[in-house]
C-alpha cells in the first residue's frame, strides 16, 4: 500500500511517502525552497518523495492531510468573532486566508496530485500528532501526550494508543481547548523577549538558564493549574485573538516590565558573561524567561501526571511543538511517572506527514508495534558525483563578491580537494583537521528530518575549544552568544559524559534533551556546554549512522573522547542545506576551513 | 507533477465546493456552534462567487488581490 502524508498551511509544510508500512522518504518543503518554516503546499517535497520510490501520483493508494480544515476554520471564525469588534482586522485577514485558500485543502491536494477526492482523507491535527508519536515508538501500548500552540480546537491533548489485532488504535482521553495554550503562551513570551515567535523559542529556553525564576508566582497565576490536574490561561495577559495588537497586553507589561526590542543588546554569553556587563533590565528579561520556562515545565509535568492517572502505562509518547523544548523534555524523561519516553525525530508539525501516512497504512493494511520505526535519515540523498563535478566547476572567485562581512578574502583564494577511496582514510584526514582546530562542514548520506542536524548536514569542531566556538558563532553561524551548542558522542563514550541513568542514554539519539554533563567531562566539552552545565547530546549508535559513528570514533582516537561539537549546517535564518551547491556556497562565503562531501574533502588553501 | 493516468474528473473542483461547505457546517454543529452556520454559508457563498469571478481572466487580478 502506497500512502502519501501531506502537511501544510501554518508552518513547516512537509511530505512523506510510506510504502507497505515503511517510510521510504520524508522531507520538509523548506529544504527545497530555502524558506525557513515554509508553509506552502509541499510541491517539491512531494515530488522528491515520489521520485525516491519511482512512483507517480497516480500510483498512490491514498493521500492523507494532517488536519481537519473544517474544524480549524470553525475555531478561527469563532475566536475572531468572540473578540469582535476589537478583532475586526484579525477577522478580515483570517477570512481572506481561510476562504481564499486554507479551507479548500482537499481541493488543492486533489488538483495538485491529480487524484480523485475519495483518495484523499484527513485526520484531526492533534490526532495526527498522536499517531506521529505512537507509530514510530515501537511500543505495544502507550500513553500519548500532545502539547503545542493550537491545532483545530485543542491546544493540549491526552491520548492512549495500543495495537489490537495487528492494527493501531489511538483514542482521545481529553483535550485542553483554545485559547488555553502552553505553546501560545511560550511563543508570546518569546515575542515579548524580542525573539521571533514560532522560530526562536530556543532563544527563550537558552536565556532562561541565565535567570532566576523570581516571577514564577506571577507566571503560575497566569498559567494556573486547575483542580482536575490540567491548566488554564488567564486571557487578560495575552492577545491570542487580537494578534495585530501584539502578543501580550498592557497587563502583562505592568506585571513583568517593558518588552525588549529585537535590536536591544542581550549581553549573555554561554561561555561566561563578563562580570558587570549585565544591566538590571537584561537580568529582568532573563528572569522572565526563567519563570516562563519553569512554569511551562511544571504544567507539562502536571499533564504527564494526569495522563498517567487516566492511562497508567509505563510508556509515554510525546509530540507537538512544545516537545521541542529540550529542557522540559529532560524533566519529563526523569521526573514524570512514565518509565519509557519516545519523542519522534520531528515532533512538530513537519513530522505529522510521517505519522498520518504510517497510521493510515497500518490501519488499512495492518502492521505491528515494531514494524514502523524510522530514523531521521529519510531525506534527500547526497549525490557525490554531482559534488565532485561541482568542485571542478565552481571556483572561489565566483563567491568573492558575496563573502560574509569580516571574512578574509585571502582565505578563500584557492580551493584544494581530494576524494578518498577508503572510508577509514577519509575519517582519519577529517579527524586530523578537527583536532588541529578547523571548522569542518559535513554533508553526507541522506538529509535529516526535523530541525536537528545529526551528522549528515552538520558543522563540526572539536568540543573543548571555546575560542574556536566563538569563531564559529561570529564567522560562520552568526549565532547569539547566549545560545549554547550541542554535541555528538558515541554510545561507548556517552556514559562517561552524561550525568543520567544509563537506561535513559538511548533516548538521547536525536538530540532532544538538555542533559547535565559529568563534572569530569566538562573541560573536554567546554565549547558545547550551557552556563548551567547542561548540553544537548546526540548519542550516536553505529546502526543509526555508521558513517558519522566512524568519524566520531576516528576523532576519539586522537582526542581521547569520541565527541564533536555538532551544529546545524545552515546560514543564519535559513534551513539546513540540502545540496552540495548550497553547502559550497556557505563554505565559500564563511569562515569554514574544510568541507566534507561524502568521500570528498575540500579545503581552503591559505598558503 | 504529472500523473501516469488522470484519475481526477473535470468536475471535481466544483463538486468539492459544496462538499467542503457541507462538512464545514457539520464541523460547526458538532462543536455546538450551529448558530454560526447561516453566517458561514453567507461567507462561503461570497467566497464561491469570488472564486467563479476569479476564473474570468480579465477579472482575476482584481479578485486574486483580495486574497
Amino acid at each position: 500500500m502506497k500512502v502519501l502524508g501531506v502537511s501544510y498551511g501554518y508552518h513547516d509544510a512537509s511530505a512523506c511517502l510510506v510504502v507497505d508500512g515503511r517510510v521510504i522518504a520524508a522531507a520538509a518543503e523548506e529544504r527545497f525552497t530555502r524558506q525557513k518554516h515554509d508553509s506552502n503546499f509541499p510541491t517539491y517535497a512531494v515530488e522528491y518523495c515520489l521520485k525516491e520510490a519511482g512512483l507517480s501520483p497516480g500510483d498512490l493508494d491514498q493521500a492523507v492531510f494532517h488536519e481537519d480544515p473544517h474544524a480549524k476554520f470553525s475555531r478561527v471564525l469563532c475566536s475572531s468573532m468572540a473578540a469582535f469588534p476589537d478583532s475586526r482586522r484579525e477577522f478580515v485577514e483570517s477570512m481572506k486566508a481561510w476562504l481564499g485558500r486554507k479551507l479548500w485543502a482537499v481541493n488543492a491536494i486533489s488538483a495538485r496530485l491529480d487524484l480523485p477526492p475519495d483518495k484523499i482523507t484527513y485526520l484531526g491535527h492533534h490526532f495526527s500528532h498522536a499517531v506521529q508519536a505512537f507509530m514510530g515508538s515501537g511500543f505495544d501500548a502507550s500513553a500519548i501526550l500532545i502539547v503545542d500552540a493550537v491545532g483545530d480546537w485543542a491546544c493540549s491533548a491526552l491520548y492512549q494508543g495500543k495495537w489490537v489485532d495487528g492494527k493501531p488504535r489511538v483514542e482521545r482521553l481529553l483535550e485542553v481547548g483554545f485559547p488555553n495554550s502552553l505553546g501560545l503562551v511560550y511563543s508570546a513570551v518569546t515575542a515579548y523577549l524580542g525573539f521571533s515567535p514560532n522560530d526562536s523559542e530556543c532563544s527563550t529556553m537558552a536565556l532562561a538558564a541565565f535567570g532566576k525564576p523570581r516571577f514564577a508566582e506571577k507566571m503560575r497565576a497566569i498559567l494556573a493549574e486547575t483542580e482536575d490536574g490540567l491548566y488554564q490561561v488567564d486571557q487578560g495577559y495575552f492577545n491570542f485573538t487580537r494578534f495585530f495588537r501584539g502578543p501580550v497586553t498592557d497587563r502583562f507589561l505592568e506585571a513583568f516590565g517593558p518588552a525588549r526590542s529585537y535590536k536591544d543588546d542581550l549581553p549573555f554569553d554561554c561561555f561566561g558573561t563578563p562580570a558587570g556587563s549585565i544591566s538590571a533590565d537584561a537580568q529582568r528579561l532573563a528572569d522572565v524567561a526563567a519563570s516562563a520556562q519553569l512554569v511551562l515545565e511544571e504544567r507539562v509535568l502536571g499533564l504527564c501526571r494526569k495522563l498517567h492517572r487516566l492511562s497508567p502505562s509505563a510508556n509515554l509518547c510525546f509530540a507537538g511543538g512544545v516537545s521541542l523544548n529540550c529542557v522540559s523534555n529532560y524533566r519529563v524523561l526523569t521526573e514524570s511517572p512514565f518509565q519509557n519516553l519516545y519523542i519522534p525525530p520531528d515532533p512538530g508539525d513537519g513530522g505529522t506527514s510521517v505519522g498520518t501516512a504510517l497510521y493510515y497504512s497500518a490501519a488499512e493494511a495492518g502492521g505491528s508495534p515494531g514494524g514502523h520505526a524510522y530514523s531521521p535519515y529519510v531525506g534527500v540523498q547526497l549525490d557525490e558525483s554531482d559534488a565532485a563535478a561541482l568542485v571542478d566547476f565552481l571556483k572561489p572567485d565566483h563567491f568573492l563578491p558575496y563573502l560574509k562581512r569580516g571574512v578574509d578574502p585571502a582565505l578563500g583564494s584557492k580551493w584544494r580537494w581530494k576524494t578518498f577511496a577508503d572510508r577509514r582514510e577519509l575519517c582519519a584526514a577529517v579527524a586530523d583537521r578537527l583536532i588541529r582546530g578547523q571548522i569542518v562542514g559535513c554533508l553526507q548520506g541522506r538529509s535529516e528530518l526535523g530541525p536537528r542536524a545529526l551528522g549528515n548536514r552538520s558543522i563540526l569542531i572539536r568540543p573543548d575549544d571555546t575560542k574556536l566556538a566563538k569563531r564559529l558563532s561570529a564567522g560562520v553561524k552568526e549565532r547569539a552568544a547566549l545560545r549554547p551548542y550541542a554535541f555528538s558522542v558515541t554510545e561507548k563514550d556517552a556514559p562517561a559524559t552524561l550525568d543520567i541513568d544509563p537506561s535513559r542514554i538511548r533516548a538521547n539519539r536525536w538530540m532532544q534533551y538538555a542533559v547535565p554533563i559529568v563534572e569530569a567531562a566538562r573541560p573536554k566539552l567546554a565549547a558545547a556546554l550551557h552556563i548551567d552545565g547542561t548540553s544537548r547530546p546526540q548519542v550516536c549508535y553505529a546502526e543509526d549512522n555508521p558513517a558519522y559513528h566512524e568519524l566520531l570514533t576516528a576523532f576519539g582516537e586522537r582526542f581521547g573522547l569520541s565527541a564533536l561539537l555538532n551544529t546545524s549546517f545552515n546560514p543564519s535564518g535559513y534551513p539546513l542545506v540540502t545540496t552540495p551547491v548550497e553547502a559550497m556556497v556557505m563554505f565559500a562565503r564563511t569562515d569554514m576551513d574544510a568541507l566534507m562531501l561524502n568521500n570528498t574533502v575540500i579545503w581552503k588553501d591559505v598558503e | 507533477m504529472s500523473s501516469r493516468r488522470s484519475q481526477r474528473k473535470w468536475y471535481t473542483g466544483i463538486a468539492l465546493v459544496p462538499r467542503t461547505a457541507w462538512r464545514t457546517a457539520a464541523a460547526f454543529r458538532s462543536q455546538g456552534l450551529g448558530r454560526f452556520v447561516p453566517f458561514v454559508l453567507v461567507l462561503l457563498l461570497g467566497s464561491a462567487v469570488l472564486w467563479v469571478l476569479n476564473t474570468i481572466a480579465p477579472l482575476a487580478p482584481f479578485i486574486y488581490s483580495l486574497f
